[in-house]
């Protein structure tokens, strides 16, 4: 009897867990369909070139502080620097905030920049660790670096927005290369909705197998790492595939902490950064989202797809499992932490839709998804399930997901098209197909471990190793390109 | 269909669109499904359709990427191999019936190679360029796009005619100023502020005020600076409407050149705060119709501080030396960061007596004010940036 029901018990999680995966899919399928008649439209009514050059030069553009937080960046501080002061934007100033690092960061940037310890006036509205000093340049350039003791991301965030003098403020990852009109193109929102739009985020890409040379990706290519090009594909699919669609519906829950622009009198309304979560970005944006509602104010979170980012993958699985069991710590502590808005009609689309799905299958996904893995092999093992059956569901489920990865590269080449090769697209598309032959099930396995993790309280970011930015190119090769204005 | 993507509908369509697609993925699984009959399962029958549906998809992706991403570079080779040749061909000075022979074989490649060097070039160059797309085929296809209703084509068609001098190019241009797509009457209104008829350069400039900001910010920029700008900003500052004077005081922030008509010093002490704040930021461009320091002076005393901020700015700049005891009381007194900023910029900006004032408040050692003024001392003398405009 005990022996029937749990067989019972099991045949109907096993079918839960294909409807589960069947109902994630095909949210992913609406989700792409909805990026791509975005994509087709920004594509289309964009004529942001032409117009930026004119704006570019106009004193009424508010100016922006670009935060860039940096923890033992000593591989690629210097670059990453240099690109961030060749932004093109009206007026802007870079603040880097050394977060305590124990490697030469400082110093190299120190030497690189000329800096010299300043008497510069800041209030801390924000709580922060203490800072030691502040730094700015003896050269005509707006850089300044904050020096304060180790506090994490979030942290170093909030220094940064103390120390920042002007209207908007970029965050961005001090290991990431910024196109130099992303600024501009990241703004536009502010300058077209400017009492509405409150954050704004740009699409982050992988420069690993990029040529870069002084701050700046020259050539764009895919990195030669498998691994590597499976991220490739989740960050397509994920920005242009997930973040234009929740962008559209005004219930986007998370801007990339590599590159977001926020208004600065917004992220004080709401206390700044928390420091006591690892996923501050995300944590960041929901809180905007939960003050904004309850206010019943009219505002706009948003996602554009044009200005880019690019920035290092890990490419070895030991940094990357460390790395997504922080994202996946993050999200799931940013729920717990505004539980309240769920299925509240109150917050909207937000609190009906948004957060009962991102809890439902970017939370409890990998439990699911892992369960369901065990139990088959569980069920295969008692000879429970039919195998011809189970194996045509398991392949439906499959050939799903495949579809969406090859969906966004799709997309990736009507949006901005930015692999020049037919050999990339062959790649990317293989990658789109392999990622769900182990990958994916790699990422569950981590993801689960995650949930486990915060369980127990696990609150620590994990050491990420920096290895410099993609292929280097001779300098004969940078003039070339610049003369064929592909820079 | 590019009608439907610039409607300004968009948003209230677009779940239709979604829907559509859906609709048509489950009707291919249910076509697919009453095809496989045969297996009695229903549910291993709809899998199985799913399936092949999906491979279905997967191969048209992967067959449509791939053969279009191979078209595409094949056509960008050959398009830019064309422009090469076309580009030649332009800049040599014997060469108009060969170019012109060529733009009727590729129109689309000349129009974007004359639309560039319309861009970049001046003066006779620019008109002999004019000229030949005049005489050309394309030319005459412009003037018909130009009157179309797809939007796309249609601001191609305004891009270029608006560079152009001819009555019949202008008048294509003006009459899509009441086209029903925004996108086409924005290029419009851009190609007419650079270069149109007087009267529909009037009639832009009069509906500038009800552009949204970032709009009137880019035509600020493009407009050039002539009589009739002239008369737009002097009526402008003179009217009782605050969003004229508003718009007005934009484009002299935008331009930041000196106006060359005296403006009215009451915009000093308007009630609305957003037009204090913009004639204090304008102030070091303004003409001003009486003495400068009686308008600086209640603006350090306005109970806004973002006005009495941006007017310290302004005495720096004026170098309003009469009013270095105010200023030093606002750096002092540290009301505000960004106040006693400015306020102390301004004292170092003045140099004599508010340079020596200034020192004497770092000395002091007393307040936060201190603090601000020992910042603005130390990037005085390391020449640092200047503050922010």
């Amino acid at each position: 009897m005990l022996r029937h029901w749990l067989v019972n018990a099991l045949v109907v999680y096993e079918y839960w867990v294909i409807f589960y995966l069947f109902a994630l899919s095909t949210i992913y399928f609406i989700l792409v369909v909805v990026g791509f008649f975005e994509m087709v439209r920004h594509r289309l009514t964009r004529r942001d070139a032409e117009e930026n050059s004119v704006l570019e030069a106009s004193a009424l553009v508010s100016p922006v502080s670009v935060l860039a937080p940096a923890y033992n960046e000593e591989a690629t501080i210097r670059e990453s620097v240099r690109a961030l002061l060749m932004l093109s934007y009206p007026q802007f100033e870079v603040i880097v905030i050394n977060d305590g690092s124990k490697d030469a960061t400082l110093k190299l940037l120190i030497e690189e920049f000329h800096l010299y310890r300043s008497a510069r006036y800041y209030e801390s509205t924000l709580p922060a660790k203490p800072v030691r000093a502040v730094y700015e340049s003896m050269d005509p350039i707006p850089l300044i670096v904050v020096d304060k003791e180790n506090g994490g991301k979030a942290d170093a965030l909030n220094a940064g927005i103390n120390v920042a003098r002007y209207p908007l403020v970029c965050a961005v990852d001090s290991d990431s290369l910024l196109e130099p009109d992303a600024l501009l193109r990241v703004a536009r929102p502010f300058l077209e909705d400017p009492k509405r739009v409150l954050a704004v985020g740009g699409i982050v890409r992988v420069a690993n197998g990029c040529a870069t040379a002084a701050g700046r990706v020259l050539s764009v290519d895919l990195p030669r790492s498998w691994i590597a090009r499976f991220q490739v594909v989740e960050y397509l699919r994920s920005f242009l595939g997930g973040r234009v669609a929740f962008s559209a519906f005004n219930c986007l829950l998370v801007i990339s902490g590599a590159f977001g622009l926020f208004s600065k009198a917004a992220v004080l309304a709401v206390g700044g950064y928390r420091t006591s979560t690892v996923g501050e970005d995300m944590e960041l944006i929901v809180r905007l989202h939960h003050w904004a509602r309850r206010r019943r104010r009219d505002y706009r979170i948003v996602f554009q797809p044009d200005p880019v980012c690019w920035t290092q993958v890990p490419e070895s699985l030991k940094i990357l499992k460390r790395q997504r069991n922080r994202w996946q710590r993050g999200t799931l502590e940013t729920f717990w932490l505004h539980r309240s808005m769920i299925g509240r009609p109150r917050f909207g689309i937000l609190g009906l839709f948004a957060f009962p799905y991102f809890i439902l299958f970017e939370g409890l996904g990998p439990a699911v998804e892992l369960t369901g893995y065990l139990l088959t092999i569980v069920g295969f093992c008692l000879h429970l399930f039919d195998w011809p059956v189970a194996l045509t569901f398991f392949l439906a489920t499959m050939l799903y997901g495949m579809v969406l990865s090859v969906g966004s590269v799709v997309l990736e080449e009507l949006s901005t098209s930015r692999y020049p090769h037919v050999r990339n697209m062959l790649l990317l598309v293989a990658a789109g197909i392999l990622e769900n032959l182990g990958f994916r099930q790699l990422l569950t396995v981590w993801r689960a471990q995650a949930f486990w993790d915060l369980l127990r309280g696990k609150k620590h970011w994990g050491v990420m190793e920096r290895q410099g930015f993609g292929r280097p190119v001779p300098k004969a090769e940078v003039a070339k390109k610049e003369v064929a204005g592909r820079v | 269909m590019t009608g439907l993507i610039y409607s300004p509908h968009f948003r209230r369509i677009e779940p239709l669109l979604v829907s559509g697609t859906l609709a048509c993925y489950a009707a291919c699984v249910l076509a697919v499904a009453g095809w496989l009959r045969g297996v009695d399962d229903p549910m291993v029958r709809y899998a199985l359709a799913f399936i092949v549906v999906q491979i279905a998809i997967q191969a048209g992706l992967i067959l449509g990427l791939v053969v279009s991403k191979d078209l595409r570079s094949r056509r960008d080779r050959a398009r830019a191999a064309r422009r090469r040749s076309l580009e030649e061909l332009l800049a040599r000075p014997d060469s108009s019936r060969e170019t012109l022979e060529m733009a009727a074989e590729w129109p689309d490649d000349f129009l974007s190679v004359v639309e560039n060097a319309m861009h970049a070039l001046a003066g006779s160059a620019r008109r002999r360029i004019a000229e030949l797309l005049e005489a050309s085929a394309p030319y005459r296809q412009l003037l018909i796009e130009a009157a179309g209703a797809s939007p796309g084509p249609v601001i191609r068609a305004v891009n270029l005619l608006g560079r152009l001098e001819n009555p019949g190019a202008r008048a294509a241009v003006g009459r899509c100023l009441k086209h029903r797509a925004e996108a086409v009457r924005r290029a419009a209104r851009k190609a007419i502020v650079i270069g149109g008829e007087e009267d529909a350069r009037r009639q832009v400039l009069e509906g500038v005020c009800s552009l949204p900001f970032w709009e009137r910010i880019i035509l600020f920029q493009l407009v050039p600076a002539d009589s009739m700008l002239h008369d737009f900003l002097a009526k402008g500052l003179a009217s009782d409407d605050d969003e004229r004077i508003l718009v007005a005081l934009e484009f002299v922030l935008t331009r930041q050149r000196l106006l060359l008509f005296p403006v009215p010093v009451k915009l000093a002490q308007s009630r609305n705060v957003e037009v204090r704040i913009k004639f204090f930021r304008a102030l070091p461009f303004l003409r001003l119709e009486e003495e400068v320091d009686s308008v600086l002076e209640p603006g350090l005393h306005d109970p806004d501080w973002r006005v009495r901020a941006l007017a310290a700015r302004a005495c720096g700049y004026l170098r309003a030396e009469a009013l270095v005891w105010r200023l030093l009381e606002m750096c002092a007194s540290f009301d505000d960061p960004a106040e006693a900023g400015h306020a102390a910029r301004a004292l170092a900006a003045l140099g004599g007596e508010g340079w020596d004032r200034l020192q004497e408040v770092v000395a002091s050692g007393r307040g936060t004010g201190h603090r601000i003024a020992a910042e603005v001392i130390e990037r005085r003398m390391l020449g640092g940036r200047e503050a922010p405009r």
